[in-house]
């Protein structure tokens, strides 16, 4: 199938920034990840506290 | 080179009602499609001048297939076409409430299937007005994401309500303020260097779109967006810093990461640096 447009080389189409808005998606969904996860595990209003432990790599749920 | 097949990706969903036109920054002269920021000529090959021209004045797509059928092209060409036209920012289209509707419907029963149609890229000639508009349609379903978790979060009471607000009222309205003074700043640089530019937004990809410049202006054109974005944030964690307002610092330190990460060589502003670099290596 031949092409209707031959495109200029000097076009780039592909150089928009993703980087940043990713990042920070990934960042809430991440943070909602962890929300949902102490609902689940402590039930509703049964989270005291939360937090990541970065030295052992892991996140802390405390329950009431 | 000619277009590639994989550009039949990104035409987004059309119905028949929809009217279609070229966005005014592609510019028709007879056998060629010039987009005027970036400085690229397109050469169309007969009869795709013709689908082009009908584009410039608006038709729908209904029309525009009973168009194609009559010149004898076929439908994965016109849809081709249409993908690069919408990867490329030049495709416009005007939808009813009815045609959305039905649009929505499509979507639903799709989405099950794993199929789902690539968004209508929207882009326009920088101004500031432009430009907020394009960071609020990149950034919506983080800000949208932000408030809901923290709502839960304050509602299962694993924050307290003023931290949750200080989420809410300080952090979203702070990332969406330096997204779009990361891409002004790539943009004053463009402009001292007399270079006319477009913003473009595709889903979560914003950015600037220009003609090539050269390395140095590239260079400085990529580290201005995040340093400024950066910048935005110091104030912040200066502030929580000193008043040991922790969810303050902890929400600044977190946006300048975001666009620490931007400079890293894998994709967008890192990327254009690593490109300089290696172009003044090959000199």
């Amino acid at each position: 199938m031949q092409s209707l447009i031959t495109i200029d080389q000097v076009a780039d189409y592909s150089s928009k920034e993703v980087g940043p808005i990713i990042v920070a998606l990934a960042f809430v969904i991440g943070l909602g990840g962890m929300t949902a996860a102490a609902v689940v595990l402590c039930g509703w209003r049964g989270t005291k506290s939360m937090g990541v432990n970065w030295t052992q790599k892991r996140v802390e749920i405390v329950c009431r | 080179m000619s277009v590639a097949t994989s550009f039949t990706q990104y035409c987004p969903l059309l119905l028949g009602g929809d009217i279609l036109s070229l966005s005014p920054s592609f510019l028709l002269h007879g056998k060629f499609l010039r987009d005027v920021p970036i400085g690229a000529t397109h050469k169309l090959r007969p009869p795709g001048d013709i689908i082009l021209s009908a584009l410039q004045y608006g038709i729908t797509f209904g029309s525009l297939c009973g168009l194609a059928e009559e010149l004898g092209i076929t439908e994965p060409q016109l849809i081709e076409t249409l993908g690069f036209l919408n990867c490329a920012g030049g495709l416009r289209r005007r939808r009813t409430l009815q045609g959305w509707l039905i649009a929505m419907r499509y979507t639903a029963i799709h989405a099950p299937t794993g199929a789902i149609n690539p968004a209508l890229s929207w882009r326009q000639r920088l101004s500031y007005k432009s430009l907020a508009y394009a960071t609020l349609r990149a950034t919506w379903p983080v800000v949208l994401l932000g408030i809901l978790v923290a709502t839960v979060a304050i509602v299962s009471g694993i924050i307290s309500t003023v931290t949750g607000l200080y989420a809410m009222g300080y952090a979203l309205p702070l990332f969406v303020t330096s997204i779009y003074i990361h891409e002004l700043a790539h943009t004053y640089v463009l402009r001292f260097a007399n270079i006319k530019t477009d913003v473009m937004q595709l889903r979560l990809r914003l950015g600037v779109m220009h003609r090539k410049a050269s390395r140095k202006v590239e260079l400085y054109c990529a580290v201005a967006g995040p340093s400024a974005g950066i910048g935005l944030c110091i104030p912040g964690m200066f502030y929580g810093l000193t008043r040991h307002v922790l969810v303050i610092w902890a929400a600044s330190a977190a946006i300048a990461i975001i666009h620490l990460a931007g400079l890293l060589p894998l994709y967008g502003d890192g990327a254009s640096i690593r490109r300089s670099w290696q172009n003044s290596e090959a000199i």
